[in-house]
């Protein structure tokens, strides 16, 4: 019950960085500039805002219905 | 998270032992250490005292000095300082973050014929740090529970609703992702603009209808009653 969530609540701001580092890699060594890439930061968060909810209910209620 | 004895009392600390959630009532406080009640040692007098241990969580104390105006005039002049002010880092680094993204997105011409949003954006999320930054100092001023990320807007609803905020987050980044990447311009999905309002109103109805529903309560007040929905 806490272990999952906790996971989720430790990755999240790594995962966030690792995001922005990989698109300012590719911002330099690929024609995908930042300007057009950055939107993925949005649905990092968004994901990882799911994954933190599903952590939180999935144990107790076994799994989202 | 709520204590693993009381499911509807949220937890306030965690046993040094096992790790589990206490709430006020379960916890039990050894020379400045959290125990839960199997773990609770014995105490015995001049014991020399434990090597200070610093709680996984402890509910805080009400601290007089906070000032809510001095958090909102931090957090008006410098994007995330109100949130630092309240010793809330990660949220401070998040919102200068924010911030920056949307200068940048006006300031690299990207936004497209979005300006005017991204303008009142910027203006709208100056004052959401200052406010929110005003309201946390508010309630550590209290002694009310503060959590890292909070938020005006809960996001962490605990009930089984709908998670609003992330999906929100996930249909707006894939469809700027398709404007920027010249897959689908912004000017056509905006076309349909109106479909918001519909999915607005079905969300809301919904909402209403499963809280009085759940709780067999009068319409009169179902914002409430949705808050208090623990599934």
């Amino acid at each position: 019950m806490i272990t999952g969530n906790d996971l989720v609540r430790a990755v999240r701001g790594p995962i966030i960085l690792i995001t922005i580092g990989t698109l300012f890699a590719l911002d330099h060594f690929t024609p995908y500039g930042f300007q057009q890439t950055w939107p993925v930061i949005l649905i990092v968060v968004g994901l990882l805002t799911l994954a933190g909810r599903a952590a939180r209910r999935g144990p107790t209620t076994g799994g989202a219905a | 998270m709520n204590c693993l004895n009381h499911p509807e009392t949220p937890a306030v600390a965690f046993c040094r032992t096992c790790g589990k959630p206490l709430c006020e009532a379960c916890k039990r406080s050894v020379q400045g250490t959290v125990f839960c009640e199997e773990h609770e040692p014995a105490v015995t007098a001049n014991v020399p005292a434990p090597p200070p241990v610093q709680p996984l969580y402890t509910a805080p104390v009400a601290d007089p000095n906070v000032s809510p105006g001095l958090a909102f005039a931090l957090g008006l002049i410098v994007p995330g300082v109100g949130a630092i002010y309240n010793g809330q880092y990660a949220k401070g680094l998040v919102h200068a973050i924010i911030f920056g993204l949307l200068v940048s997105i006006l300031s690299s011409g990207s936004a497209g014929g979005l300006i005017p949003l991204f303008g009142v954006l910027v203006v709208v999320w100056v004052f959401y740090m200052a406010i929110e930054a005003y309201q946390t100092a508010l309630k550590r001023r209290a002694g009310l529970p503060v959590d890292e990320f909070s938020s005006l807007v809960d996001l962490h609803t605990q009930g089984g609703r709908f998670p609003m905020g992330a999906v929100l987050l996930i249909v707006v980044g894939l469809l700027l992702l398709l404007n920027t990447t010249d897959i689908i311009p912004l000017e056509r999905v905006m076309r349909y603009w109106p479909v918001l309002l519909i999915v607005l109103g079905v969300y809301l109805l919904y909402s209403r209808v499963a809280g009085m529903s759940a709780h067999g309560v009068s319409p009169a007040n179902p914002r409430e009653e949705v808050q208090h929905d623990h599934r």
